[in-house]
């Protein structure tokens, strides 16, 4: 019987994923969504922030330890994104394959040119990403890299699957180039358009679409306006023409945001959260059709 | 000599000659040319020391390899309208006017591939004193993972957190100051847990530290003398997602260790237990920072000295509410029950007044706001029963605080 019970236990405790199996964690949605098109059949991928907060003050809970426990793979932003919440998370997962340094450790904006690089590490800034802006994944050009530098990475971690991989990374790259071809001539109209983000999240969408940041509402990163900030900001926006566009995520104060834009007579759009936040658009092409919608929508006045 | 016969080797070194080393690299007869001429002047001229194969360098300056520092000073305002209740001087605030209450300065980092290092210093008015210090493997297999050093011991919620930085209020919850005191309840030692393998979250901890806590036990290190001399702590943690954004943590925890009623230690004679059970239920907002959070402790504490044994249980309970990045408010009840003893416990020592049997209560709210992630500004009023002990009076008083608290340097995660 004791040898039943501990025959059991040991079963258990050794019930590591099955070979057939691989297990990659994403610690945002958009990174989630890039994983699982590289993912294919080949495994499973758990998301680690919700869709709708703020990835910097996602709520690192016990479950997620659990999904990192049983990891090949964690694929995360980096550059500071996550550092609230998910180092602690990965220290207790117990889980060798993630640990910083291993190869199952995937920072993905170790993979992509980055912007807003070389700034001074000074919090009289803000709460500033010293190594580049980490909000990558709106770009697609970035997205695309980071989906074939996953396969490679995963490829190198599960050599049975590397083909697999390989082909379902290059599916969505030729569908990312066929879909980017159509995002940036619907946006071409919108070219050198200004718009004010709350958060500097948009620097690469803008950089992609040639789009203008002609401020935020935010002073600095991290940083809530104050009434004196806001009165400046709607002066300036005032005098800009044509009207830009004010846009938030879900997770910042959008009052703040549209009284800015109706004082300064500009439009303002709410936009989706992270991937999933919006009912039926579940993938990362679907997610940023939406969200272009959304700015063609605002900057027509629909 | 030895001077002519290095001035000769650095003479005809190739770099005095002009050629640079891709030149000598790409041109292997003159290596042969080397070669050779080294070895008829090493004939002629004896063996001196040979000359580098390749002039010294300086690397250029890359990252440096430092720690993550961070530093967070904690500062109160106190004001009590009669004598604070009983407390061993440490974080909270002890008398009125303004006091530090606490600079915590950590340094974290991995050791190598296989460990991280947590260092906390904690500066009081008291001084200087270590308040963790601790390795914690990464690779482990089975799911296990050891810690080693000086650390909070697993019993517990509150007593496992740097309350000052994590906890919505600026003193402690009083079971864990009668039963632990203001250092709370940690110790050197080690730790080992485990990561069950199950569908939910669940945690299994057991740790083997000195007891040197002045409140329950006050049995330093140098006193050890066999194992049991040594505090054994053990915690059941399970966690599950009743909904989308509703999580229940529960746990459940023991500490078991040598006290010092009796001096020297008896073995086996007088010990203290502790048995706690906790719980903590969070629901996060769908969009924005807020949160609103219940967490409870129980604790029930049995410690036997000469003469007799004391017991004594206490429970304490908050809500917060996070508003929103700003604004944040809580209350607390705590509860310390009448007390009892059995026989006629000599409670003399030092740890005599923490261990007596009383009974006390205290109220609290509290309002903090957040200006920036990196600084908070912390109201808060108590009123409190005062202590009653073996029939005698209390005096019940109001206590109120001001605190402000600032944070810089490396970006540390919260614990859920």
């Amino acid at each position: 019987m004791h040898s039943r019970v501990f025959a059991a236990l040991l079963a258990l405790a050794a019930s590591t994923p099955a070979a057939a199996d691989v297990r990659v964690v994403a610690s945002v949605p958009a990174l989630g969504s890039i994983a699982r098109e590289v993912v294919g059949d080949a495994g499973r991928v758990d998301v680690l922030a919700p869709a709708e907060q703020d990835p910097h003050f996602a709520d690192g809970k016990p479950s997620m330890i659990l999904a990192l426990n049983r990891a090949d793979a964690l694929l995360f932003a980096g550059l500071g994104l996550e550092t609230g919440w998910l180092p602690t998370l990965v220290t207790a997962s117990r889980n060798p394959r993630i640990q910083p340094g291993s190869p199952g450790s995937i920072e993905a904006t170790a993979m992509v040119p980055l912007l807003e690089t070389g700034g001074r590490a000074d919090r009289s800034l803000g709460d500033v990403h010293p190594g580049g802006n980490p909000h990558v994944w709106l770009d697609p050009r970035r997205a695309r890299t980071i989906a074939l530098g996953l396969a490679e990475r995963l490829a190198a971690l599960d050599t049975e699957r590397a083909a697999a991989y390989r082909a379902n990374a290059s599916r969505f790259a030729a569908e990312l180039d066929r879909r980017i071809e159509a995002w940036e001539k619907a946006m071409a109209p919108y070219a050198g358009r200004s718009v004010v983000p709350f958060h500097k999240s948009l620097v690469y969408l803008t950089d992609w679409l040639g789009l203008k940041e002609v401020a935020t509402i935010e002073p600095l990163p991290g940083i809530s306006p104050s009434p004196s900030h806001l009165a400046g900001l709607i002066l300036r926006l005032r005098d800009t023409s044509p009207p830009p566009l004010v846009v938030s995520e879900p997770w910042h104060n959008l009052g703040t945001a549209a009284t800015v834009a109706k004082k300064a007579g500009a439009r303002f759009v709410r936009l989706p959260g992270d991937v999933g936040s919006v009912p039926g658009k579940d993938g990362y092409v679907a997610h940023l059709d939406e969200l272009l919608a959304r700015l063609r929508a605002g900057w027509e006045g629909k | 000599m030895l001077a002519a016969s290095l001035l000769l080797s650095l003479a005809l070194s190739p770099l005095a000659a002009g050629a640079s080393p891709d030149a000598r690299a790409a041109a292997p007869t003159n290596e042969d040319e080397r070669a050779r001429l080294e070895a008829e002047l090493t004939l002629e001229l004896g063996a001196a020391s040979p000359p580098p194969d390749a002039p010294v360098v300086p690397l250029p300056p890359g990252p440096k390899i430092l720690p993550d520092i961070s530093l967070v000073g904690t500062f109160a305002a106190a004001a009590f309208t009669r004598e604070p209740t009983l407390r061993l001087a440490a974080h909270e605030p002890l008398h009125d006017g303004p006091q530090l209450q606490e600079i915590e300065l950590a340094l974290q980092s991995n050791v190598d591939p296989f460990l991280r290092a947590d260092v906390y210093f904690a500066i009081t008015e008291e001084g200087l004193e270590v308040e963790e210090a601790y390795a914690t493997t990464l690779a482990l297999p089975w799911n296990l993972q050891a810690r080693a050093g000086h650390f909070y011991a697993p019993f517990g919620r509150f007593n496992q957190v740097h309350f000052l930085e994590m906890t919505p209020f600026v003193d402690m919850p009083l079971p864990n100051r009668r039963f632990f005191g203001g250092e709370q309840l940690r110790g050197t030692g080690a730790e080992a847990s485990v990561l069950l393998p199950l569908p939910f979250f669940l945690e299994l901890r057991a740790a083997a530290i000195t007891a040197g806590n002045e409140v329950s036990f006050g049995v330093e290190g140098s006193e050890i003398e066999r194992a049991t001399d040594l505090l054994g702590v053990a915690r059941a943690m399970a966690s599950f997602e009743l909904a989308d954004r509703l999580t229940l943590n529960v746990g459940a925890s023991v500490a078991s260790g040598p006290n010092a009623t009796s001096d020297p230690i008896d073995e086996g004679a007088h010990r203290t237990d502790v048995y706690g059970g906790d719980l903590y239920l969070r629901l996060r907002d769908r969009s924005s920072r807020a949160f609103t959070a219940l967490q409870s402790e129980f604790m029930y504490r049995r410690a036997s000295a000469p003469g007799g044994r004391v017991e004594q249980s206490g429970v304490y309970a908050w809500l917060v509410r996070r508003f929103d990045a700003h604004w944040e408010a809580a209350v607390r009840g705590d509860l310390l029950p009448d007390g009892s003893e059995a026989g006629r416990p000599e409670l003399e020592e030092e740890l005599g007044p923490f261990l007596e049997p009383i009974s006390q209560w205290r109220v609290g709210g509290a309002i903090s706001w957040y200006p920036t992630e990196f600084q908070r500004l912390r109201l808060q009023v108590n009123h409190d029963s005062g202590i009653r002990a073996r029939g005698g009076h209390a005096r019940s008083g109001q206590e109120f605080f001001l605190q402000y608290q600032f944070v810089i340097g490396a970006h540390g995660a919260h614990p859920f």
